[in-house]
């Protein structure tokens, strides 16, 4: 039976949305001593199912005309479910309600991915926004609010665009169905016909997808709501957010408009290589951690949309390769942050933090050298791999920027490591360390220096989902 | 793509019409203000305090619960009329909606949302 096999193949996203209710009633019974169960059960949610997505990796299909279930796309899945992970670890002490949110939102990212209808793509980015604008709400202070504030607002832009999108293809082809699109555009001569309505749809959708990614010029939000949440929230939404709307920019750019790669690459390539510089540029004025590793995920986000831009196999996997590393790199220099404390993100305070608080100071070197693309560690890897596919797409001037963007980026990672260890204390800071942030931070670190030193194992498995 | 100046004059009439019909009133009309004038609603009930007061958090718990019940009842409706038309998949998903649903009041009764009734 069809309806059986579509079960079939969607069991992690099941798996995961019975996680979901269950976590709510685990925060009704859990007390206050007994906090620790949420985050605890949260894990356990996740971990299942990344274990279903692992187990089913190579099962590919279609479920109700709705998901498109391919290897690739639970590679995505695995980058989504570790930076949901890691920040369920940096909100332990958070409330209950937040891991809830963690999972909802990590269900809708999940589910936005395979999308290949109007419908589920919109459904499930609203999951995932309105998820996450809660979990910034969650830190009630002026801050919090003001950012979730501003998050709302402009995730609500963000999806009347591609909603009014969404709508002018629905006028042109008569359906909301991916394939259904694909087909029309391959075989009647619809550029002709209508091609102002079709240029402008593609406009509308990736300017409210570029939202998400926080890509230059849609990128104002990005510091001021990384200063006001949690840091495990920012975590998330460097991460999660990125690897979900970059997921589902796979489906968009090969189905949709699969048929006229002209109308794109070449814009892709121009946004991510003035989105690096933005980011890069702005990141080297901030004096508060946080918002600088705002700017830094900017930065980030352009090396991942050049490698869309060119669009090979290759260069999509060098890009799940970096989106990866990244994953496990911000979100150890975010538990970094977390433990240093919440308002304690002003530079002033990671003076001299070799002296009193050694730790961090030497995961905040892993993590910033690592950030910067510096060998041993895996962000060298990743740039290595990503710069490798722009040079064999022939892009050499788009190699040497890139190469310059991420000379640039050195110094400001780097100074906050210098603080760390060449000035004296200005400030007492008081850091926590509790067992959840240990175990962050030493996912972080093992896998950064693992994918550093052997990223093979990790490689030959991506390329795996485009050669199986 | 020819026929879209149509499109164009019919924006710019609109627009204009839209804005003159304001401002020319702004211009032409004569302003005589007096009390009953300036209230929010002319011949309606008389403002008893300043609008932007605080409000008790349970409306919003109310209206939440509210909703919960409301979009129950609105989505089951058609598919109650269908059910027996379709297989055996839609009695699975009505079954799931609903029990997202009562997940939620669960959720909400058991932090005390609806205590105060």
């Amino acid at each position: 039976m069809n309806f059986v096999k579509d079960i079939y193949l969607i069991q992690p996203e099941l798996v995961l949305s019975i996680g979901v209710l269950v976590s709510l009633l685990v925060d009704i019974v859990s007390t206050k001593s007994t906090k620790f169960l949420v985050p605890i059960f949260s894990l356990i949610a996740l971990s299942i199912t990344a274990f279903f997505v692992l187990t089913n990796f190579y099962n590919e299909g279609e479920a109700f005309k709705m998901l498109s279930i391919t290897s690739l796309s639970r590679a995505f899945d695995i980058a989504i479910l570790l930076g949901a992970a890691i920040t369920t670890l940096l909100a332990w002490d958070r409330e209950g309600e937040h891991h809830f949110l963690v999972l909802s939102a990590t269900l809708g990212a999940m589910v936005l991915v395979k999308s290949i209808s109007f419908i589920s793509f919109i459904l499930s980015l609203e999951l995932f926004s309105f998820a996450v604008i809660g979990q910034i709400a969650l830190s009630k202070d002026l801050a919090g609010t003001g950012a979730a504030l501003k998050f709302f607002i402009l995730s609500v832009i963000a999806s009347s665009f591609i909603i009014l999108g969404a709508a002018l293809l629905y006028g042109i082809f008569g359906t909301f169905y991916f394939p259904k699109i694909f087909l029309e555009t391959s075989f009647k001569p619809i550029f002709q016909a209508k091609p102002l309505f079709f240029i402008i749809s593609f406009i509308l959708i990736f300017v409210g997808l570029a939202f998400k990614i926080s890509a230059v010029p849609f990128h104002f939000w990005t510091p001021d709501v990384f200063r006001g949440a949690h840091s495990s929230v920012a975590g998330f939404i460097a991460t999660v957010s990125k690897a979900s709307a970059f997921g589902f920019l796979v489906n968009f750019l090969y189905i949709i408009f699969g048929n006229v790669p002209y109308l794109w690459g070449e814009i892709l390539i121009w946004l991510g290589a003035i989105t690096m510089l933005v980011g890069n540029l702005a990141a080297l004025g901030e004096n508060d951690i946080k918002r600088m590793l705002g700017y830094s995920t900017i930065a980030h986000a352009g090396y991942i949309l050049v490698a869309f831009g060119i669009g090979t196999d290759t260069s999509i996997g060098a890009a799940i390769f970096y989106l990866i590393v990244y994953t496990l790199m911000t979100l150890g220099a975010f538990a970094v942050v977390n433990s240093i404390g919440e308002n304690n993100s002003s530079l002033e305070n990671y003076k001299g933090l070799s002296k009193n608080n050694g730790i961090q100071a030497f995961l905040l070197l892993i993590f910033m050298v690592s950030l910067a693309g510096i060998p041993p560690t895996a962000g060298f890897v990743g740039k290595f791999y990503l710069f490798s596919e722009v040079i064999k797409s022939g892009e050499y001037a788009l190699a040497i920027w890139a190469f310059l963007n991420g000379v640039i980026s050195a110094f400001y990672y780097i100074r906050p490591v210098f603080y760390a260890y060449g000035r004296e204390p200005k400030y007492e800071v008081k850091s926590a360390l509790n067992p959840a942030i240990m175990l962050a931070f030493i996912v972080g670190f093992v896998g950064i220096l693992y994918l550093g030193l052997a990223p093979s194992a990790l490689l030959d498995f991506i390329s795996s989902a485009f050669t199986h | 793509m020819d026929e879209l100046w149509k499109l164009g004059i019919m924006l710019l009439i609109a627009v204009i019409l839209g804005y003159a019909g304001v401002v020319l009133s702004i211009i032409l009309g004569p302003k005589r203000p007096n009390k009953e004038k300036l209230e929010p609603y002319e011949s309606g009930v008389r403002p008893g305090k300043w609008p932007r007061g605080r409000l008790a958090v349970k409306y919003f718990l109310v209206a939440v619960i509210f909703l919960i019940f409301d979009v129950e009842a609105i989505l089951l409706f058609p598919w109650a009329l269908h059910v027996n038309d379709l297989r055996i998949i839609a009695a699975f998903e009505g079954g799931f909606f609903i029990l997202v649903l009562l997940v939620g009041y669960v959720y909400a009764w058991a932090k005390g949302a609806i205590k105060w009734l």
